[in-house]
């Protein structure tokens, strides 16, 4: 066991400092902030600094054992094998985190850089403070888009500065950057929660089994813990593109997922039901003052799909997703934060444009363009990224 | 922009749960390395002259009210955590309850813990069953430190 953990943490020290040599190497593209580097290499000097103190204290602890003999030695130094795996868990989770940096920087490349163009332009229309997000093309389909708040990384599908379409999301991804900095505004400074709270605990008081209960608890934790943030993001999202972002969210809600049984109805841990999610999308639709007109072939479409046999309700799904807590927090988001924050809404970014059409607004034609032109899409969509890339005035600040 | 305000939030909680249990980890794990070699010491008292067994008084003494203090802390609710000393581990209060309700759930790991206690009031060494006793505290802030980390690696996505 002695030789085993000795090998083990000493595999780590030679992991850390490899990743360390080789960020000493590379070459860095001027759009990957160079403080996003120094922090990766901060924290690999940090965890081998740690490493060679443990394996050093370790040494010495066995060869003063060996001095009753070596048998006794390897007997008790057993004792101090639990605090061991214990140091293991945790250099792995420093390891764990230095070597995400450590991928987004060595698979940073010009797609990730043109990427971060059309990123900081986005933070311009809208009004957003930065520094930018790094984006990351480490992502795949299956990923999709994510956001990594605490290391300030947006993850996004390989491909995608070639396609329009689901760009909307992007916005959402933003959404939790926003939301990390204004959650206390967002959520009404305390009053979504005890909404929440409010809610559930009739139902948690009126089970009549330890499961009921459970099930329920569990139910207002995701609301807590996740869905109010997924929300808020959804929000943000539908606020800064418009309708854009619920043809997004109808495409998303398309794919079958791996449950296939009411799956627009199906809740995750980490997020609310897609059906739910298009109740808030077009809830802050109507609270941006979208015409009815506009959004009639959405709706339509989207009226059909629920419809659709693989689409059944379940019984208690009015009280997991019910429109008076999303009612509540779109306005709040729309009211408390889109407001005090000062982000630009969709029709604001078109009031403001001087030369350049806005990203958001793009996103909107080219899903008009998907569903009126299919066949030409490709081609049209092939020529507005070419214009995004010779716009020009879209370098990260 | 208008809004200087940095909110207390989800992943904030979560981050500062995770900073919380690092350092109780990294405090009662270090205290007890030291309680094992007071052990050793006691069985073979040659020991004492080796580099790693250099104790002085005050840093077993430390050690042992370190960990007593938490048991303490985690078999009876009417005992507050220590503050205001970097030697006591600070517990997030919603897993402080957590741990005083799973050992409510379980009297033989609450006797185990009651007995540790004592042994390292009594200023004892402790044996075996103490040994398991320590082994079971490190795992167990471990484990709660591992579960908010997977939630700080999944949050945002």
């Amino acid at each position: 066991m002695r030789q085993f953990l000795n090998g083990l943490f000493w595999d780590q020290r030679g992991r850390a400092m490899r990743m360390r040599d080789e960020l000493s190497r590379l070459a860095r593209l001027p759009t990957l902030p160079v403080v996003f580097v120094e922090d990766t290499c901060m924290k690999l000097d940090f965890l081998s600094e740690k490493l060679d103190k443990i394996l050093n204290d370790h040494l010495q602890l066995f060869n003063d054992l060996t001095s009753i003999s070596p048998a006794d030695a390897e007997r008790l130094y057993d004792d101090y094998n639990v605090g061991q795996v214990v140091d293991y868990t945790k250099f792995s989770e420093a390891l764990e985190k230095a070597e995400f940096n450590y991928t987004v920087i060595r698979r940073y490349g010009e797609a990730e850089a043109e990427f971060s163009r059309f990123l900081a332009r986005i933070y311009d229309e809208i009004n957003l403070t930065k520094p930018l997000p790094v984006v990351s093309f480490i992502s795949n389909a299956h990923d999709y888009y994510w956001a990594y708040c605490p290391q300030g990384v947006i993850g996004a599908p390989i491909e995608e500065e070639h396609h329009l379409l689901n760009w909307p999301d992007l916005y959402h991804e933003i959404g939790h950057f926003i939301f990390e900095r204004h959650e206390r505004f967002l959520l009404g400074d305390g009053q979504m929660t005890r909404l929440v709270n409010d809610h559930f605990a009739p139902y948690i008081a009126n089970a009549t089994t330890p499961e009921a209960v459970t099930q329920w608890t569990d139910r207002r934790a995701h609301w807590l813990e996740h869905w109010l943030m997924e929300f808020s993001c959804d929000l943000i999202a539908t606020y800064l593109t418009g309708q854009a972002y619920a043809w997004s969210n109808f495409r998303l809600s398309s794919i079958i997922p791996d449950d296939n049984s009411r799956h627009i109805y199906t809740s995750q841990i980490t997020h609310p039901p897609n059906e739910s999610r298009m109740r808030a999308i077009l809830t802050m639709l109507d609270r941006c003052g979208w015409p009815e007109n506009d959004l009639m072939p959405l709706k339509k479409a989207w009226e059909k799909h629920k419809l659709l046999s693989l689409n059944v309700e379940p019984a208690d799904y009015t009280a997991i997703a019910p429109n008076a807590l999303i009612d509540a927090l779109a306005d709040f988001v729309y009211n408390e934060c889109c407001h005090e924050i000062g982000l630009h809404g969709y029709h604001d970014q078109l009031k403001k444009a001087a030369i350049n059409v806005p990203v958001s607004h793009l996103l909107n034609v080219a899903w008009n363009q998907l569903l009126t032109n299919p066949t030409g899409y490709a081609a049209w969509e092939a020529d507005q990224i070419r214009q995004l890339r010779n716009d020009g005035s879209d370098a990260p600040a | 922009m208008a809004f200087p305000f940095l909110a207390m939030q989800q992943s904030s909680t979560w981050a500062n749960q995770y900073e919380q249990l690092a350092s109780a980890t990294d405090l009662i794990n270090e205290s007890v390395n030291i309680i094992i070699k007071e052990k050793h010491v006691h069985q073979y008292p040659q020991l004492s002259t080796r580099p790693s067994f250099y104790l002085s008084e005050q840093q077993i003494n430390q050690a042992r009210t370190t960990v007593a203090d938490l048991v303490s802390a985690l078999i009876d609710e009417n005992i507050d955590e220590p503050t205001g000393d970097e030697s006591h581990v600070h517990l997030p209060d919603n897993l402080l309850d957590d741990y005083r309700t799973r050992l409510d759930n379980n009297p033989n790991a609450r006797e185990r813990f009651e007995q540790l206690r004592d042994t390292l009031q009594s200023d004892q060494p402790v044996d075996d069953s103490g040994k398991a006793a320590l082994d079971d505290l490190v795992l167990t802030l471990n484990n709660s430190r591992k579960q908010i980390f997977r939630k700080l690696r999944q949050y945002g996505s």
